[in-house]
Formats: structure tokens, sequence, C-alpha cells
């Protein structure tokens, strides 16, 4: 029990910021993920051992979120805006700026994302989950998963935003 | 194309931008310590978290109720179906069956059976003319010679007033009855005519008749087909005709033959539909054979019944009422009833009652298997939708 207590204590940060991209809202990704490892808890039995422990993890957190998208519909009716006022404070002000307007341009670019798009995407590029593992997540082939991570990130080079933010890099 | 690299900075960014809550992982991780949760639920069954998915048992409980729900709705539809057609079986075999047994002279015959008296076959024997006409065909004239004819088209059935019988729309009945005269004032001739007459009045037509006249006594045989609301008038005019030496009714409800029938007509009727539209998307010849032949086959069902039911109606629409007419002067031989010995009897009991079981049986494998069919989708649909729910949950 001590074991999976401490495993829900180191995994919950990175959980709880996956869920925040996904539902672009802490207050929903926290109930989100609150209610995840509820979940987890009641099927501590049904864990997988070794490697499959993360994923599964992610599986029940992404199925948490999805509920609250397709059920509440947070994704349309809440805005980031308060996402972008908790940029961590960076030592560096220059690079501090650059982030903040990174962030903000993905910030727009991953709203514009389909749900099925966005999460694949979250689970690569932030969670750091291999294909095989985000397949396990959103319960899809990893052929799937890899044919959305190849359109995620098509209409993510043909974002507005992230062309704007390409170009301010270009002339930095 | 955005680089992965670009990816990871730029969601890095973004996710890291969220601050975690302060020690929202230890009240998570205080709910789910097994005292306090068992307390909470103890205390708030129906709080935020839900017991879901249900226990073994719940499960277990909830497919048997729905078992049980689905074979109280196949009985009420398949088994309700099948005793509804029983009781129609019974019925037109008898069940609802009216006789009545008049043969004043001749006296009751037993089990209800009729003092037949065959005036007809008896004046056979001494040969005049005979003429057998066919049905629904035309008024008869009968001739000197004994030769009668026929020269008057049927008549739609029409409501009559003073019919015996009023049966709702729904309700389909047969009905039969023989009658046997012996005249006196008049002759056996005017007799046959009277009787058509009475049946054109009453919108029916003549369906058969033999005149019989030579060295003996003339003698009759008309059957008549009046409409089913006016048979009881008709036979009340025919029994004015003469001295009644016996008479017989018989009216059997065929109305669950005929729903059935009907709807299995219906329901072939949609099989066919539906392999008209396999049809039209067979693509190969050997595919469209195959499917005009279960086309053909359907087909021919349906006119079978259709020809069935075609009869059924055309008895419920009209009665028919058979007159045997006598010369008073000509006393006929009572009939010969053969009884049956009571070994005959009992064998022809056994036998029918063995066919009325085999019946039985079949009528009951049809919702039985309906039944199990049920359990087993709704076993197969539980279990699916088990493991769907789990797989959701977790």
């Amino acid at each position: 029990m001590d074991d999976l207590e401490a495993w829900l204590d180191e995994a919950y940060p990175r959980a709880y910021r996956t869920a925040c991209l996904v539902l672009r809202s802490p207050a929903d990704a926290e109930d989100a993920v609150q209610e995840a490892f509820l979940r987890v808890w009641r099927f501590r039995d049904a864990i997988p051992g070794g490697d499959g422990r993360r994923a599964w993890l992610y599986r029940v957190v992404v199925n948490a979120c999805l509920s609250r998208l397709r059920g509440e519909k947070v994704w349309r009716a809440r805005a980031d805006e308060e996402a972008l006022h908790r940029l961590p404070a960076a030592s560096d002000p220059q690079r501090d700026a650059e982030d903040a307007a990174l962030a903000a341009c993905f910030s727009d670019a991953l709203a514009r994302l389909p749900e099925h798009l966005r999460v694949p995407v979250v689970l690569r590029y932030y969670s750091g989950l291999p294909e095989k593992d985000i397949a396990i997540a959103i319960q899809r082939r990893p052929g799937t998963v890899k044919s959305r991570l190849a359109e995620a990130r098509r209409r993510l080079s043909e974002d507005p935003a992230l062309i704007e933010w390409a170009g301010l890099e270009v002339a930095r | 194309m955005i680089t992965d690299d670009l990816l990871e900075r730029g969601l890095g960014t973004l996710g890291d931008g969220y601050d975690v809550p302060p020690h929202a992982v230890d009240e998570i991780i205080a709910q789910l310590r097994p005292a306090e949760a068992t307390a909470e639920y103890d205390e708030e069954p129906a709080a935020t978290h839900r017991r879901w998915p249900p226990s073994r048992h719940t499960w277990l409980m909830s497919s048997a109720a729905a078992v049980v729900v689905l074979i109280v709705v196949a009985f009420a539809v398949g088994g309700g179906g099948g005793n509804g057609g029983g009781a129609g079986d019974k019925r037109a075999s008898g069940g609802n069956t009216a006789s009545t047994a008049l043969a004043p002279g001749v006296g009751a015959p037993e089990n209800g059976g009729v003092a037949n008296l065959d005036a007809g076959g008896s004046a056979a024997g001494t040969a005049g003319t005979t003429a057998a006409t066919a049905p629904r065909a035309v008024p008869m004239v009968p001739a000197r010679s004994g030769v009668t004819t026929l020269s008057q088209a049927p008549q739609q059935a029409q409501s009559k007033p003073g019919s015996t019988i009023a049966p709702d729309s729904l309700t389909k009945i047969v009905q039969t009855g023989e009658l046997d005269l012996q005249v006196d004032r008049i002759k056996v001739a005017d007799a046959v005519t009277a009787l058509t007459s009475y049946a054109a009045r009453a919108g029916g037509m003549v369906a058969n008749s033999q005149t019989v006249e030579g060295d003996g006594a003339p003698s009759a045989s008309v059957t008549l087909r009046v409409p089913n609301n006016a048979f009881g008038t008709v036979l009340g005019q025919a029994r004015g005709l003469g001295k009644v030496l016996s008479q017989q009714t018989k009216s059997a409800d065929v109305t669950a033959q005929y729903v059935d029938l009907g709807a299995r007509i219906h329901a072939l009727g949609l099989t066919k539909a539906t392999y008209l539209g396999i049809l039209s998307k067979a693509t190969t010849i050997g595919q469209t054979l195959s499917v005009q032949q279960y086309i053909n086959d359907v087909q021919s069902q349906i006119e079978q019944l259709q020809g069935q039911l075609k009869v059924l109606t055309d008895q419920t629409t009209y009665a028919t009422l058979t007159v045997s007419i006598d010369q008073k002067a000509h006393v006929a031989p009572a009939a010969v009833v053969h009884h049956q010995s009571g070994m005959s009897k009992a064998v022809h009991r056994s036998v029918s009652r063995f066919v009325h079981g085999i019946e039985a049986i079949i009528g009951v494998i049809g919702p039985i298997v309906l039944v199990l069919l049920i359990v087993a989708l709704g076993w197969l649909a539980a279990k699916v939708g088990y493991r769907i729910v789990r797989r959701q949950m977790v």
C-alpha cells in the first residue's frame, strides 16, 4: 500500500499537468486526476507491473479527462487565460519572455487541435510516453497513434500561431 | 513540418506552467486509506463517487432479474399467441360448435349426430333424371323432366333483418345446416323454386341442386349459400315449406384460424420483400438464381395460404344450408347410423390425443427456443457490457 501511495505521489505532478493540457482548466484537471487516482486505487489489483504501469495510469487519467471533456464540454467553455499567468518565474527575463510567447502560441494551437489529436500529442511530447504506451492509454492501435501524431504535427505546422512564433524565432 | 524538439519544448513550457496544487495528492491519498474510504461509503453511499462498477453479486442479481423479465415478455408475446391459436383451433374444431338435432318421427340421433334422411340417394335407385349444378351459378328453374337448370348470378352478401348471428367485424363464424323436409301441400319442384327464391332474396345463391323424379315419389336436395347473417331467416323460411323431419345446424368460430392465416401471409410477404431487396443487390447469376429460388418458394407458400384464406373467407361470408325434400307419399327409411364400437372409439380417441399431444409439443418448442435465445443474448450482452464498463472504468 505504501508503495502504491509513493508511486501516486510521484506520478501526480506529471499526471496533473497532462490533464491540464488536455482539459486546459486546472480546476477540472485537479478533479479529473483525483477521480483517476481513486479509480486506480479501487482497481489496484489490476495494475500491471513493470513499464506497463505508467501507460495504465495515463489510460485512467485520459479516460477521466475525456469523460469530462465529453460530458461537460469544458474545452469549449473555458478559456486558458489563467494558464499563461501560471508560468514559472525564470531567472532569465529573455528566456522567460520567449517561453511565455511559446506557451501562448502552443496554447492557441493546442486549442485548435481536435480532442483525438490533442491527447496523443500531449502524451507523446509532454508526458513522454512512447507510441505503444499511448496506444494503451487511448485504447487504440499503435498504427492509429502513429497516424494521429503525424496528422497532429501536420496541423500544428500549419497553425498560424506557431507559424508566427517560428517567424519571430527566425528574426531572433 | 514542426520538429519534435519544438513540440517538446513548447508543450513542456506550457505544461510546466501549471502549478501543482499543494497537498492535493496528500488529500487524495488520505481519501484512499481504507478506514476513511469505508467510513465515507458507510455514511454517504450516494456521495460524489458512485459505487461503480457494481459487485459481482449485483451483476448476477441484475442479470437474473433481466432474464425473468425477458421470459415473462417472451411468454406474453410468443406463449400468449400460441395459447390463442390453440384455443382458436379448439373452437374451430368444434369447441364452440352449436349443434341442434331435431328428428321427429325418427328419434334423436346418438352422440349429437344427424338422423340423415338420404332422400336423394333413395330416389336415385328409381332413377329419374338427375342434375348436378355448379356452385354460384344461376337460380334454378325446375323442369318437368326433372332436369334442373340454373340461370341467375350470385349476389353479394348483405345484411338482412332477423338474422340469427350478428358477429362483430373481427369474429369469423362458419355456419352450416342440414334440413330434411317432407312436403305435402306443394310439389317438390315448387319447394325447390321457393328455396331458390329465399336464397336470392337474402343475397345468396344456389350452390348445388339435385332433383329426382321417376316412378317413385320425387325428391330433391338443394344446397344454398346465403349470407351468414341471413342464415336464420332462410332456415326459418325453409322450415315453413313442409314438415321438418330433421334439422341440424352448426356454427364454428374460426377467428383464430383466420387471424393466423393473415399473420402468416403478412410475415411471408415481409420475407419476400427482404429477398427481393437481396435480389436487387445480387451481382452474379448464381446469386440471382439462388435468391430467386427462395422467392419462388415463399411466393408458393403465400399463394397456398391465400387460397386457404379465400376459402375460409367464403365460408365465413356465406353460410351453407343443405335442404333435402321428399314428397309425403314417400316415407324415407331411416338412415343407418354407424355406431362405432368401444374399442374403435378408444383407438380413435387415442390417435386423436396423440396428434394433439404432438401439436402441443411443437407449439411449446417455439417459445422455449425463443426464450433460450433471448437468455443467451442477454447473458452475452451483460458479459460484453460488463467488460466494456470495466475497461472504461479502468
